[in-house]
Formats: C-alpha cells, sequence, structure tokens
C-alpha cells in the first residue's frame, strides 16, 4: 500500500460512518481487507482510533477551544520537536501537505494546480505532495533531478527542470525561485505570469522558458514562442519578447532582447558540493576518528566493512551509526560554521518499498569521557548515550544536532546536517574528540524494510562521513 | 417509588435491565454524563431493592437457573461492562462503522449480555464472551439488512477476517488509544476543530466542509490525513507491528 491506498482507505471508512459509501466502493474496500494484511491492521487502527474519539467527545471539544497549542512539557512528545521533524519531513508528501496546507489560512488551502506529470524526478524539501496525480495547494516545490510537470487550473502547464524550486501561488500565478522552468500557455490562460526573484514574465499566449540563477541573482526569459512582457521587478521597466528572443534580469539590470542562444544555459547547479577555500575537512579516517555500527542483536552477519547501518524497526535488527572525529588538528582554533556530509550507499539488506520517506537525526554525545570507543569494543548494550529503543538515545548524554531526509528508495547521494547546533557543539569538545550518533527516526512501514547504508571510512570509492569546517582566527 | 431528574425509578432487575437501553448513546457528553449518572444511581437503586427482597416483585423475574441479577454478581456484570465497554464498543465499530448501526448493536449486545450473564464463567475472559456475542449480533444484522436489500456492510467473511484480526491486536491498540488524545493536542489548532466538529457536534461531512470553508473532497482528505497522523503519533511510542526477521 502506498500513501494514496492508505488515504483511500481512510476516505472509505469516513464514508462508511456516515453510512454513504457507494456499493462499488465497498466492493473494493472489502477486497482490500480481504487480500492485505496492511490494510486490516490500518482498517483496525482507524476503527479503534474512531471508537476512542467518540469517547473522548468532550475532551476534543475543549481540546478545539484552546486556539494555541500546549507548551512542551515532557522529553516523550515535545510539541517544539515534533513540529521541526515535521518540517524536517518535507520530503515526505504526507506532512508535507499537512503543513504546506495549514500553514496557510483556509482560503488559500483550495487546489490551484495538479501534479500531471512526473519524470525521473527526485523531489527536495516541498510543503506539496509530489504524487503523480495530486492536487496541489499553494505551496513549493522542490524538483531535484528530473522533470515534473505542473497544469496549473488556468489550463497554463510549467515543465520544471530539476533542480529547480517553484512557488505556486494560484491558477494563474507562480513564482520560479530557482533553476529552470518551460511554460505552456495555452489561449485561457493567456495573462499566466510567472515571477522570479528579479523579474515577471507574463504571458501573452505562448511558449516560454525561464532560468533563475540563484547564485547570479538573475533570470533569463527565452521565448520558444508568441510573445511575453518582462517586468523588471525593481525598476518596473517593461520590455517585450517575441519568438526566439531572449533576455537576462538581473537585481539593478534589465539586459537588452537579443536573439536567442541555440542551446541555451540553464544550469542553476548548486557549486556547495565544490569545498570553498579555507574550508577544513576532517573525515572518520583522519587521526584518532573512526566508525562503527551498534545493532540490537550484537550478531554481525548483516554488516558491511565499508559502510555504517543505520535502521529504526521494531526487533533485533535495528541499527544507530557512531561516527567519531579527531579535531586535534584543529589547535583550538573556532568554527565559524560546520557541516556533516555522509555519503549513502545501497545496503543490500531489508525492501525499501517498507520504508516511507525517512528522517534521521544526527546527535552530539555530551559526555566526553565516553569518546573513548572503538569499532571493535562497541555493543548495543554499552554504547554511548544508547538506549534500547530504535531512533531513540539516551537524551541526558546526547543532544541533538540536525535532522536529513532520505525520500523513500533513495540509497545513493549525499545528505547533510549544518547549522549553529553542530558548530557549537564542535567548539564545546575540550578532548580532540568528538561522537555523532545518527539514527533514523522513521520506523518501517512494516518488517522487514530498508536498512540504510553510509559509506565509511574504509569505503574503496564512495567518500567517508566528514566534517566540513570554516574556522575563524580567534581561539576557541 | 421516587423520582430522580424526572425519570421514575421502579425496583426490580427488570428495570436494570433497561438501564442498558439508556446507557451512553453518542447524543452529546452533557447528555451522555446525565445518563452515566442516572445509570449509576439506578443501579445503586436496584442492588439495594433488591437486597431487601423487592426483586420479585419485578414484572420480568429472572429465569429459574440464573441467579438473580442484583447482589455480588450485578454488580460484577456492570464492573466487567464498564472495563471491557470501550474494547467492544471498538469491536462492533470495526464491523459496523456507521455510528447508527453500531449503536443498536451495542444496545442489543449489551442487552444480551446481561440476559446471558449466568453462562459466563467468571475467570474467563468478559471482552472475548462480549465480542462473540456481539460478532453473532452482527451477524444477525447483516442478514436483516440483506433481506431489505440494503447492503452497506461486510460480507461474513470479511467480518470474520476482521474480528480474528481485531482479537491479535487488541492489548497493542488499547495501549496505543492512551496516548491519543496526547497527539490530538499536537495537531494544529484547525485540525482539532475539525475532530471536535465531526465528534462532538455530530456534523456530517459536508456540514464540516462547511464550517471550514473547504470542498467536500478537500474535507474528506483532511481528515483522513488527521487520522493517518494520530495513527503514526500514537504508533510512534509503542511497538506498532510485530517483529519480523529481515
Amino acid at each position: 500500500m502506498n500513501a494514496s491506498d492508505r488515504e483511500q482507505l481512510v476516505v472509505w471508512l469516513e464514508q462508511m460512518i456516515d453510512g454513504r459509501i457507494a456499493a462499488e466502493d465497498l466492493a473494493r474496500l472489502q477486497q482490500l481487507l480481504t487480500d492485505e494484511d496492511e490494510a486490516r491492521q490500518l482498517y483496525l487502527d482507524l476503527t479503534r482510533q474512531h471508537a476512542q474519539l467518540q469517547w473522548e467527545e468532550a475532551r476534543l471539544k475543549s481540546l478545539a477551544a484552546t486556539e494555541t497549542p500546549k507548551p512542551a512539557t515532557t522529553g516523550r512528545s515535545l510539541l517544539a520537536s515534533r513540529a521541526a521533524l515535521l518540517l524536517a519531513l518535507t520530503a515526505c508528501a504526507f506532512a508535507a501537505v499537512w503543513i504546506g496546507r495549514w500553514l496557510l489560512p483556509p482560503h488559500a488551502t483550495r487546489p490551484v494546480a495538479q501534479l500531471t506529470r512526473v519524470e525521473n524526478a527526485s523531489w527536495g524539501s516541498n510543503t506539496l505532495p509530489t504524487t503523480l496525480g495530486s492536487e496541489l495547494a499553494p505551496g513549493r516545490l522542490q524538483l531535484q533531478l528530473g522533470l515534473a510537470t505542473i497544469r496549473f487550473h488556468s489550463g497554463a502547464e510549467v515543465v520544471l527542470q530539476g533542480p529547480a524550486e517553484l512557488e505556486l501561488r494560484d491558477g494563474m500565478h507562480g513564482t520560479l525561485h530557482s533553476g529552470t522552468a518551460v511554460v505552456e500557455v495555452p489561449e485561457p490562460a493567456r495573462g499566466f505570469t510567472l515571477d522570479t526573484p528579479t523579474a515577471s514574465v507574463i504571458d501573452y499566449g505562448t511558449m516560454f522558458a525561464v532560468t533563475v540563477d540563484s547564485q547570479r541573482k538573475t533570470a533569463t526569459v527565452d521565448v520558444l514562442e508568441g510573445e511575453v512582457e518582462v517586468q523588471h521587478a525593481t525598476s518596473k521597466t517593461v520590455q517585450r519578447l517575441h519568438q526566439k528572443q531572449t533576455t537576462v534580469v538581473g537585481e539593478d539590470r534589465l539586459d537588452d532582447v537579443e536573439p536567442s542562444p541555440a542551446e541555451p544555459a540553464v544550469s542553476d547547479i548548486p557549486t556547495r558540493s565544490t569545498v570553498d577555500e579555507g574550508t577544513v575537512r576532517i573525515t572518520t579516517a583522519t587521526g584518532r576518528g573512526g566508525d562503527a555500527t551498534v545493532i540490537q542483536s550484537n550478531v554481525h552477519n548483516h554488516a558491511n566493512p565499508h559502510l555504517v547501518f543505520v535502521k529504526n524497526c521494531n526487533d533485533e535488527y535495528r541499527r544507530k551509526g557512531y561516527l567519531a572525529f579527531d579535531l586535534q588538528s584543529l589547535g583550538g582554533q573556532r568554527i565559524e560554521s560546520a557541516r556533516l556530509v555522509l555519503t549513502l550507499q545501497p545496503s543490500g539488506f531489508g525492501y525499501a518499498s517498507l520504508v516511507p520517506d525517512s528522517t534521521f537525526s544526527v546527535y552530539g554525545l555530551m559526555d566526553e569521557s565516553l569518546d573513548k570507543w572503538t569499532a571493535s569494543n562497541l555493543q548495543w548494550e554499552t554504547a554511548p548515550a544508547n538506549i534500547d529503543a530504535p531512533g531513540k538515545l539516551d537524551g541526558r548524554l546526547a543532544g541533538k544536532l540536525g535532522q536529513f531526509a532520505v525520500p523513500r528508495g533513495k540509497q545513493t547521494g549525499q545528505v547533510s546536517i549544518e547549522g549553529s547546533a553542530l558548530a557549537d557543539f564542535l567548539n564545546g569538545d575540550t578532548n580532540g574528540i568528538v561522537t555523532l550518533i545518527v539514527v533514523r527516526d522513521t520506523s518501517d512501514r512494516r518488517p522487514p524494510g530498508l536498512v540504510h547504508a553510509f559509506a565509511n571510512h574504509q569505503h574503496p570509492s564512495a567518500a567517508p562521513p566528514t566534517l566540513e569546517l570554516r574556522l575563524s582566527d580567534e581561539e576557541r | 417509588m421516587g423520582t430522580l431528574r424526572g425519570i421514575s425509578i421502579k425496583q426490580g432487575a427488570g428495570r436494570l435491565q433497561l438501564l442498558f437501553h439508556a446507557t451512553p448513546r453518542w447524543e452529546g457528553s452533557a447528555k451522555r454524563e446525565k445518563s452515566q449518572e442516572i445509570l449509576r444511581i439506578l443501579v445503586q437503586d436496584a442492588l439495594l431493592r433488591h437486597s431487601i427482597g423487592m426483586v420479585h416483585q419485578s414484572s420480568s423475574p429472572p429465569p429459574a437457573n440464573q441467579p438473580a441479577p442484583g447482589d455480588d454478581r450485578a454488580e460484577l456484570f456492570i464492573r466487567l461492562l464498564a472495563e471491557n465497554e470501550r474494547v467492544l464498543t471498538a469491536y462492533v465499530l470495526t464491523l459496523l462503522p456507521h455510528r447508527p448501526d453500531a449503536e443498536d448493536i451495542l444496545q442489543e449486545t449489551k442487552l444480551a449480555l446481561w440476559r446471558s450473564f449466568h453462562q459466563f464463567q467468571e475467570g474467563t475472559s468478559f471482552g472475548a464472551w462480549a465480542r462473540a456475542i456481539a460478532f453473532n449480533r452482527v451477524l444477525d444484522f447483516r442478514k436483516r439488512k440483506a433481506r431489505e436489500n440494503e447492503r452497506l456492510c461486510f460480507s461474513e467473511d470479511c467480518c470474520r477476517m476482521l474480528a480474528e484480526a481485531f482479537e491479535e491486536g487488541t492489548a497493542r491498540r488499547e495501549k496505543q488509544m492512551a496516548s491519543l488524545m496526547d497527539c490530538v493536542a499536537q495537531l494544529q489548532p484547525v485540525h482539532r476543530k475539525m475532530l471536535s466538529l465531526r465528534y462532538f457536534e455530530h456534523l456530517a461531512i459536508e456540514q464540516v466542509a462547511e464550517q471550514m470553508g473547504r470542498s467536500v473532497a478537500a474535507t474528506y482528505r483532511a481528515l483522513s490525513r488527521i487520522r493517518l497522523a494520530l495513527r503514526q503519533c500514537v504508533c510512534s511510542d509503542h511497538a506498532c507491528l510485530d517483529p519480523v526477521g529481515e
């Protein structure tokens, strides 16, 4: 069952509650319940919840009257950390819709477009669902790779070419924040407007392409067919562009109209991955560094000498990743900014389809006396800050430094965390070694789900866990 | 014989049976609390009257082979029913999600449980016994509906599969329900509002949609996401699925 199957099942249940399910839908639901254990379990969880909500109707009423959420109290389910988790979960369409839809005022939540085609797409942080056929309310789509076709309700069709980020405003209006989009506007949608940070492109029945270069802060408009109007965001100067004409709009300039190039440059490929000068890289292969996996069963036949495994499940295959970095070489220099980069690798264990879009948390081991572990002596029971629960650590010994998301099925590429929590943690080091612990927050949808893996310091080709640090001249 | 908040109290076990007609229906919590209060007092009343020998003046005396309701037996019944009522409600709602249907079956079941309580063996599972009786009521209900050509419930086979799966997961689900309201508290205010409209105000989807200024389709979607999110939330604190290898 995928996310939309599950949603469909709930809708059918909702209709049954009101006694108005269509006979053919009832038949389909019944078939599903008869055939699939997963569907039955879901159905039973939901009817139990339904019964409980009936019992709790009075409390529901009083809770609904409380407009502001309760302040977080215990460590178990901090509202704030839940909210943060949800925000980080944006790759997960489910949570995404949740936030995207609900953070907006109610009148803005009606769908304005539909995701009509998806080709080799890999999504980034989205506030909108990315399932094919999804109705899209106002919100943002971040496409990392591939193509996605968004048909606005006006009829305008935007083909997004990853990496790109598009914000949907209403049926006649979108904003391209970065990357390339090709827009085709049929007659009835004439006047469709695509904003960019530096210019608005108003369509007059055409097909045009826009590339936003977020590094250079320019938008390149290229008319493939027909005519558009380009309005400079700051000066409000207007330019008309016809077929095979192009212009570049910067923050403070609107270039002359020129003939379109035969092969336009469209890349908005982030240059982040190239390490800037002055950045220090420390890996788990550096000095006294190291990496290891702990597994509840402490059995190592499901291991790999080149990988760190992480898994959140309810059986004895649950795993957490331990990384040690040797900071001795920094000589006490203050770290201005820090980023932890991990390289995803196929693990060879478990079914990827059974694990939803997942978030991972990286924790820093606060008790420095526990930094002296080695890969060979690390056991589930004695691993620093570990507790016998999937995806969780002892909050007194380890503090959360950041989260990253891995979409369902993705087993390659780099993931990272950065931010002041990581830099502060590293700056607080006194013994020259820091331990970071990686856990998966997201559990299997059902066992036996995929084990996520990251290249370790012994991997023959992929980069090991790496800290990219920018140092300042100050002493720590 | 006295009057309690407008309801006349008659002595005897026959009345006690009637109580279960008056047990909580979904008609708003104030009413329900009131009816529960009345229930409590009526039960005490019946027990008291029985203990002073008035029960046999009742219009429906218990069968000879049945220990007279009242005394420890009635008390035991009330206690067992109270302990198992939530699970029983969930069970019936699983097989018959349509509220009025489930409500009818629950009332019928409670009466049947009381009537055949003498067959219940103390020490065995009251919950399982109650569910078996409820299951038969559901099957009867199905047959009735089928005769009336209303087929808005599951087939017998499907009911059996659901009932079986229900038994396997009861303990886990009960544990999860402990954190349900914490999870509700973590929802966005707008979502809590939707749940309140649906469960406290008892509005149908169309009315919820109207109140929230959304389309009916969007309301279905929203509610289904709320339900899935709550499920996820209660699952995250408890084991949701049985362990299997990898």
